[in-house]
């Protein structure tokens, strides 16, 4: 493993290095899925190495991000992180973006999220964290109910979709929530 | 100066002048004291280009001898949304009431003037008298957020309310 910080049952994560720009940049143009967002934007290299960069720049910084890789081979799948940190109401909203497609829906996003939630509560001491989840992103609105997170509510009229306004919807977690989540996750995984 | 159209009874608010660099404490949105230097590289970041702006920080006085004892930001992006923060005086006592004032005179013009399809306002739970003012303006509550807002004490849920817009008959999943 490099240079991990956390290590879960499968994935650990690490700090994004200039060196991934390329790999993410790879990452999301291939992408499959249309319904994330209002539809999919290729992101280049030289502006995935410019967000790292800055991003790694200030001690008390307003985001924080990971590389999530695979022990068994290292290979970088995706990253996640937390921006819009309020270092005072020790508050942030997280986010996690994973690919490729073939690696999606087997329990990657949930181990990585644990580590994730693990360092927000138990390292940074956050109080809460938010999501947001675009309502036609049905997948990641049930992972995130998996990991723990409650809905709050909705942002309406958050964009276009199909020819329609739709929600963004809001969840929120508190660490009771993540710890009781985290557990049963741990107890089926290792069964 | 009166903006004829954001007067109430109590409360007025108009856009940011010079002199306001002096007051900061009532008005900038900080939890860290911001002195008057800090506060006139905010005025001058606030004033131009004007017509490129998507942040306006709007100062909220007393109609009776026109103190400055807050202020509104509101935050556009596409000029479909926008998210409005009140930051007001710490030195006053009825801050509540005084905010929930400004809410009656905000709300209408960026939902009925400006036709926003929506108009967020996020505060604490314990805000009572602004919330009153949120439902007498038929705004809904849309998220609560759980112990998201730390508050004397404790911390306390944030609530963002929304006005939206019945105006805009757009279909809607």
């Amino acid at each position: 493993m490099r240079n991990p910080i956390l290590i879960g049952e499968r994935v650990y994560i690490r700090p994004l290095e200039e060196s991934d720009a390329q790999l993410l940049a790879d990452i999301y143009a291939a992408e499959t899925d249309t319904f994330n967002e209002r539809g999919r934007l290729p992101i280049g290299p030289l502006a995935w190495k410019k967000w790292i960069v800055e991003t790694h720049k200030e001690a008390y910084p307003s985001e924080v991000n990971f590389a999530v890789c695979l022990i068994e081979n290292d290979q970088l799948i995706g990253h996640n992180g937390i921006v819009d940190i309020n270092w005072i109401n020790r508050t942030a909203e997280s986010v996690s973006d994973f690919g490729p497609a073939e690696l999606r829906s087997k329990g990657y996003g949930t181990d990585a999220k644990h580590l994730l939630l693990e360092y927000c509560f138990d390292i940074l001491h956050l109080h809460a964290l938010r999501s947001e989840i675009f309502e036609p992103n049905t997948r990641s609105a049930a992972a995130v109910t998996k990991q723990g997170y409650k809905l709050a509510g909705r942002w309406h009229y958050e964009d276009i979709k199909n020819g329609v306004m739709r929600d963004t919807l809001v969840f929120d977690i508190l660490r009771p929530d993540w710890v009781a989540a985290r557990d049963a996750w741990r107890a089926r995984e290792r069964k | 100066m009166r903006v004829v159209y954001l007067t109430g009874d109590r409360v007025h608010l108009r856009p940011l002048v010079e002199a306001d660099k002096e007051c900061a404490i009532a008005w900038f949105n900080s939890l860290v004291p911001a002195n008057e230097v800090r506060a006139a590289q905010s005025l001058e970041n606030q004033v131009y280009p004007y017509w490129a702006a998507t942040e306006f920080t709007f100062i909220i006085a007393r109609v009776s001898d026109d103190a400055v004892i807050g202020s509104v930001q509101l935050s556009i992006g596409d000029w479909r949304v926008v998210n409005v923060r009140f930051h007001m005086a710490p030195m006053l006592s009825d801050a509540d009431e005084l905010r929930a004032d400004a809410l009656r005179l905000i709300i209408p013009w960026l939902r009925d003037e400006f036709e926003f399809m929506a108009v967020r306002l996020a505060l604490p739970d314990n805000q009572t008298a602004t919330i009153a003012a949120a439902e007498e303006l038929n705004m809904v509550l849309s998220v609560r957020l759980r112990e998201f807002v730390p508050v004397p004490g404790g911390r306390a849920d944030e609530l963002i309310y929304e006005a939206l817009n019945s105006r805009w008959e757009v279909p809607h999943a």
